[in-house]
């Protein structure tokens, strides 16, 4: 599975008739750092995902046609998901929760903002951290 | 799946018995702003394209579904002609 974005919409009558019914959408892989991952692709949607949503995308066709309900047809992508936010370590240390959102300003409100959190949004997101740092703090109180 | 345009033909007189029939197309992926990506492919087509037509064509086992119940041992076909694309990048 891939995170992409849906940069467009594609429109044809000549099709076989397993595609009829279902948008057609153009679709950008995206790495993590939000920045395009390879070219630009054809998706079929499964979860009526719209122009500028970040999406998840299957590449094979049986997970596929499973997910728009088509078994035994020409289809070879779908998009499975609409992302509301991600989270993840980058290098295992610090939380990026910016970065994934899609390094955009139109996106800013998708990420949940650290400061929202009083500055505890790091150990919110990785509670080893959070144990860790808990398990400093004790110590120091002890001492 | 894929962009693409029809670039050609392909005509092949010995050919595997599956293939019986199957007009074989070069098409040149393309990306949404129709910039040429990649290389050429050849494959089989299900929707009566041409030369010089915007397709979308896939890849994989699924290329060989089209052609139910025959067992056509193609690994790319055409499965639709675009009429228009709507692209709007962030």
């Amino acid at each position: 599975m891939l995170i992409a974005r849906v940069i467009g919409e594609l429109v044809s009558s000549q099709k076989h008739p397993s595609h009829e019914g279902r948008k057609a959408l153009i679709v950008q892989p995206l790495q993590l750092d939000g920045s395009d991952r390879g070219d630009a692709l054809v998706a079929l949607d499964a979860v009526d995902a719209g122009v500028g949503d970040r999406v998840l995308l299957v590449t094979e066709g049986y997970s596929a046609m499973t997910a728009v309900g088509r078994p035994e047809s020409p289809i070879d992508m779908a998009v499975i998901g609409v992302i509301d936010r991600l989270d993840f370590a980058l290098d295992g240390g610090a939380v990026d929760n910016t970065v994934g959102a899609g390094g955009g300003p139109a996106d800013a409100g998708l990420a949940l903002p650290l400061e929202a959190l009083g500055g505890r949004g790091k150990e919110l997101l990785l509670p080893s951290v959070a144990v860790k740092k808990k398990a400093a703090r004790k110590k120091e109180a002890n001492e | 799946m894929y962009l693409g345009r029809v670039a050609g033909n392909v005509w092949c007189t010995a050919q595997s018995k599956g293939l019986t029939g199957q007009r074989l197309l070069i098409v040149q992926p393309l990306t949404p702003e129709l910039k040429p990506t990649g290389k050429q492919q050849i494959v089989t087509d299900c929707t009566g394209a041409g030369p010089g037509e915007l397709v979308y064509w896939t890849r994989g086992k699924e290329a060989t579904f089209p052609f139910l119940p025959s067992e056509v041992p193609t690994e790319t076909t055409i499965v639709g002609i675009v009429d228009h694309l709507h692209v709007r990048r962030p």
